[in-house]
């Protein structure tokens, strides 16, 4: 099928357009050798224009003449040239970072009015500078907590890298490291992601207009890329913090050839418990480290090879009585394949894992519990530039999943509990056309069509409502227990007004085939993921998006409003009382309801000069609803905030000092609460009415940073971060509970709150040489 | 286990955390709410029914009583009234047979709730046992102090699927808070002899101990279940519900039938569990 498609687009391309020649190649940092991704390469005057792909790779086509060509990249000098275009060219691009001049990032150039020009709406790009110089609890650089601080998307409440956007739970983002979904994204209850910073390249988050190249998960993609590594000189850079240290070395293997990239990272709260006046205490274990690996090889301007991995774990043991052990472990191998300067080919091969385990000991006896999820993937993306006006994606991708959803070991014969692995394929056939109509309209249209199987081996069964079994079925390997396809439409269109303003559109349409059983709203390593099956259908949703973008002051400023609505069909929760943990019946539990969010999200932005930043405004609505719970009436989200505010600062004094700011506003969380109590069993139980009804006081908090260099040569570089997190000490609150007021009146309550996080101050060194 | 899990990973954090009475959170009291509770126990030979109503949470001061309820308890051929012996306390004696369907009607002003229970044969304690709490020595808060383990053993009937309680008397006062919570189902052990450890309790030397196991029923067991969850005051990090009643139509409480057997015993010093101890 791909074959056919290629060799009709090819045909295409060389019979009706021989008139027009390609320039094509690489935009590269000069100094690092490092792709830069989402680079412009424009005719200025003119609309000939594209971005670099994921991987650098840019490819114009034009009528034969001569022309001036810009490139340009966010934080780089921009660089344009002549040419006169009789062939096709191949022409790889180094430009140079404007921090090396200024000595430190100070964020000036910008594809000028991309954000006008482009389909691409729902979009937001981040780059390292941007999150190395946000403050962030703990002086912890963290790319999921600096994404919280844009329109629609909601943090997981204090501290916590969880991100949910535009209404969507915590499952349904599609997080990718180097191509390879991530599950379980945190570490130490969420307080941490699992990405380092120091080996992160690029982080991109579409809210809304998917591509039709990503699919599987409703709400958003979080495409994030490892660095490369440097291939023209040996660099290690890390950095002491307050409570983790990294280390990151590079270099090349063969100069501009092959280069390699290998970064750890890892965290010493417990170091602080040797300190313990208990000597138990000292005997316990709680840290997290974070391994990045990647190196590449270019064999030649149209074949090149990368491979990359992550191992990330999480430990804590309390002496010998109870450990666990969890993380993720992902691998990738990309192969990049020019078939023509015009099109471009990448094969990637995937492995993820997440999995976890928990170890108790006690004089009954020793529990082993563990739970987790492997995917096997292939991809074929290609990306053809078919000609001026048109660029064509097509791919097909296939993922082999294995669900282990819980598994005890004991050493007492009678109690250990294997419940059954379920495997399934989820595959994905996508062509999607990014087209410029004319001067004043930009079309990118796609259509994915994704399908699920649920493949033996397996016992399915089927439940009376008493969740006992009734009927059940055997299946043998690799036969097909249930189908699930579906066709997802991707569309956005863009109207420029003018050069300063567009307004743009899109509709999408998703499916979710892999599901997050989670026991509370907090990220516990005793969460864990279940497939689709013949009795768990698919998550689906419809998102339709409206936005008007403008730019101020020669794209100074740049702004953006967006409204949303998003519908969600077979959200997942279950029975209050349900036992989730190796219940081998739980798909009997599981009830599925609608979701619904909608909201406007406000951003102004400044991108040039030394005083940069944002403003972020969402307002907001998401709500689900379910036959079986709360009398089958709508109620709010945990996070359906209805007002969202971040501000975040940045100035650049002079070369070495530089100060940032951000401060976030948000309405409480909503919370299930007690609205009247009553006896049992000579007990005290509360008594509830409406499900979220109540609200957590409103959140706000302030942070700081300073970020100092404190030397600074050709071989060497100190940089000191000080940041100061909840500046004004404001007492959010994390939970609240209700305690007697005194002890002669021990029914008469008040409420209290915990507040987790107060001012702290944290410093990090970080050098390079 | 979440919540050992939640608090050992806030563990850090927790050194920095603070609380303080707030002000500007107050909870909004929905109207009264029936509430039933009934209990057959063929042990006692009694049925007791308590009907109330819901209170103010943060003052509760009364639980407002329902008095003048018409109640009916239909079991085998037999039908009995249960009267009001106090205001809103209901109960009637009665040699209550086991392996039998209990149907109970409740009369209030005119609304009727019913609600049905099997009360199935009692599950024998075969046998009781003691043993050092090996971590005795990390209770920080009773220093140089002994604590007793208590295992309980039964044979599970391999034919039923059976659901427990656990009650425990220390020295004739019967723990009661929601820690003493104890009711299981046989998922893991049908048919099997069965050893449930009752762990932590801070039982010493010379105490008498008294456990009851009570063989309760499916909706019964359902409705602890869900209980447990409302007895956790507030859901920061869930959705608690009401516990699912077995009264059509439903009110807040339940019905059940029991019975069960009992076992005491008092604690002795264990010399030969002494020296395998190594703090």
């Amino acid at each position: 099928m791909k074959s056919v498609i290629l060799i009709v687009f090819l045909s295409f391309g060389t019979l009706l357009y021989a008139q027009d020649y390609t320039i094509s190649g690489y935009i590269k940092d000069a100094s690092t050798g490092e792709e830069l991704i989402a680079a412009s390469v424009y005719v200025p005057g003119t609309t000939y224009g594209v971005i670099t792909n994921h991987y650098g790779y840019y490819s114009l086509t034009l009528p034969q003449g001569s022309y001036t060509i810009e490139y340009s990249y966010l934080g780089y000098k921009t660089t344009s040239y002549i040419i006169h275009l009789h062939e096709n060219v191949s022409r790889n691009m180094l430009l140079i970072s404007t921090a090396t001049e200024l000595q430190n990032v100070v964020v000036t150039a910008r594809a000028r009015d991309q954000n006008i020009k482009s389909t691409e709406m729902g979009t937001q790009t981040l780059t390292m500078q941007q999150i190395q110089a946000i403050p962030v609890l703990f002086g912890e650089n963290d790319v999921l907590k600096t994404l919280q601080l844009m329109p629609g998307v909601k943090s997981g409440g204090e501290g916590s890298s969880g991100i949910y956007v535009r209404g969507g739970g915590a499952d349904q983002n599609l997080i990718l490291l180097d191509e390879a979904p991530v599950y379980n994204a945190s570490h130490m209850l969420g307080f941490f992601s699992v990405f380092n910073g120091d080996a992160i390249k690029d982080v991109k988050l579409y809210k809304g207009s998917m591509p039709a190249e990503y699919g599987g998960r409703l709400s958003s993609v979080v495409d994030i890329k490892m660095k490369e590594g440097n291939s023209k000189e040996f660099h290690t850079t890390g950095g002491i913090g307050t409570i983790s240290s990294r280390v990151t070395v590079e270099g090349p293997i063969i100069k501009d050839t092959s280069s390699f990239m290998i970064s750890g990272r890892r965290t010493y709260a417990d170091m602080m418990l040797l300190f313990a006046r208990d000597k138990n205490l000292r005997k316990t274990q709680l840290f997290f480290y974070d391994l990045n690996l990647k190196t590449n090889y270019i064999f030649n301007n149209e074949n090149r090879l990368f491979i990359s991995g992550y191992f990330g774990r999480d430990v804590f043991s309390f002496q010998d009585m109870i450990g666990t052990d969890w993380g993720n472990a992902t691998a990738t191998v990309r192969w990049i394949h020019l078939i023509s300067p015009k099109l471009f080919l990448n094969s990637t091969f995937i492995f993820s894992n997440f999995s976890n385990k928990i170890s108790m000991n006690s004089d009954v006896g020793d529990f082993d519990l563990t739970s987790g999820i492997t995917d096997f993937q292939l991809k074929e993306d290609f990306q053809f530039y078919f000609n001026t006006k048109n660029t064509i994606k097509f791919g097909i991708d296939a993922i082999y999943h294995t669900f282990s959803p819980g598994d005890l070991k004991t050493n007492l014969d009678n109690l250990s509990i294997t419940l059954n692995k379920k495997y399934a394929a989820e595959s994905g056939l996508y062509i999607s056309n990014e087209q410029t109509v004319n001067d004043y309209i930009k079309l990118k249209y796609g259509l994915r069509f994704s399908n699920f199987t649920v493949l033996g081996p397996n016992t399915t069964y089927t439940y009376n409502e008493n969740h006992e079994r009734i009927d059940s079925v055997v299946y043998a390997t690799k036969s097909i227990i249930k189908n699930y396809p579906a066709l997802e439409p991707r569309f956005s269109a863009t109207f420029v007004v003018n050069t300063t303003s567009s307004i743009k559109a899109s509709f999408t349409k998703n499916n979710q085939y892999v599901h997050l059983i989670q026991s509370s709203t907090s990220s516990l390593p005793t969460d864990f993921w279940i497939p689709s099956t013949e009795l768990t259908p698919p998550q689906k949703s419809m998102q339709y998006s409206l936005g008007y973008f403008r730019n101020f002051k020669e794209n100074a400023y740049e702004s953006s409003v967006e409204i949303y609505f998003k519908s969600l069909e077979n959200q997942i929760d279950y029975e209050s009382g349900t036992n989730i943990f190796l219940e081998p019946d739980l798909e009997s539990y599981l009830l599925f309801g609608k979701g619904r969010s909608y909201g406007a999200e406000f951003l102004l932005q400044k991108t040039q000069g030394s005083f940069t930043g944002w403003i972020g405004y969402t307002l907001a609505r998401t709500e689900k609803k379910y036959t079986e719970l709360n009398n089958n009436k709508w109620f709010p989200t945990r996070y359906d905030r209805k007002h969202d505010v971040s501000i975040v600062a940045m100035y650049q004094f002079n070369t070495i000092l530089q100060i940032s700011a951000s401060w976030v506003y948000s309405t409480g969380d909503a919370v299930t609460m007690p609205s009247g109590k009553y006896i049992i069993d000579g007990k005290e139980i509360s008594y509830f009415t409406n499900r979220n009804g109540y609200r957590m006081p409103d959140y706000h908090r302030l942070d700081l940073g300073v970020t100092l260099i404190g030397k600074k040569t050709e071989k060497y570089e100190s940089i000191w971060n000080f940041s100061i997190y909840n500046t004004y000490n404001r007492k959010n609150a994390f939970m609240i509970y209700f305690e007697s007021v005194n002890d002669e009146n021990p029914d008469v309550l008040q409420a209290v709150k915990v507040t987790l996080f107060p001012i702290l101050p944290a410093v990090t060194w970080n050098f390079k040489f | 286990m979440r919540h050992i899990l939640l608090l050992v990973g806030l563990f850090p954090f927790l050194l920095v955390s603070c609380e303080e009475v707030i002000k500007d959170f107050s909870i909004q009291n929905a109207d009264p709410q029936l509430v039933i509770e009934a209990q057959c126990s063929a042990q006692n030979d009694s049925i007791y029914v308590y009907i109330s109503k819901t209170a103010d949470y943060m003052n509760p001061v009364e639980y407002p009583i329902v008095t003048n309820a018409h109640i009916q308890l239909f079991f085998a051929d037999t039908n009995i009234l249960i009267p009001e012996i106090y205001p809103g306390t209901y109960a009637a004696h009665f040699n209550f047979p086991t392996n039998t369907a209990y149907a109970l009607h409740v009369n209030i002003n005119n609304d009727m709730y019913i609600a049905e229970s099997f009360m199935h044969e009692p599950v024998p304690i075969t046998n009781v046992s003691t043993s050092v709490f090996p971590y005795s020595a990390y209770i920080a808060s009773y220093p140089d102090e002994l604590f007793y383990d208590i295992h309980v053993f039964f044979q599970d009937p391999a034919e039923t699927a059976n659901f427990y309680r656990i009650k425990i008397w220390k020295n004739d006062t019967l723990l009661n808070n929601a820690s003493h919570f104890i009711f299981f189902n046989d998922k893991l052990f049908n048919g099997k002899d069965y050893e449930l450890l009752l762990q932590a309790y801070t039982f010493e030397e010379e105490d008498t101990i008294k456990i009851e196991l009570m063989s309760i029923d499916k909706s019964a067991y359902e409705y602890y279940n869900t209980l447990e969850e409302a007895m956790t005051s507030t859901g920061n990090f869930s959705m608690p519900d009401n516990p699912k009643s077995n009264f059509t139509p439903s009110v807040l409480g339940y019905f059940m039938t029991y019975s069960s057997s009992t076992q005491t015993l008092v604690i002795k010093n264990e010399e030969s569990t002494l020296q395998e101890y190594i703090p």
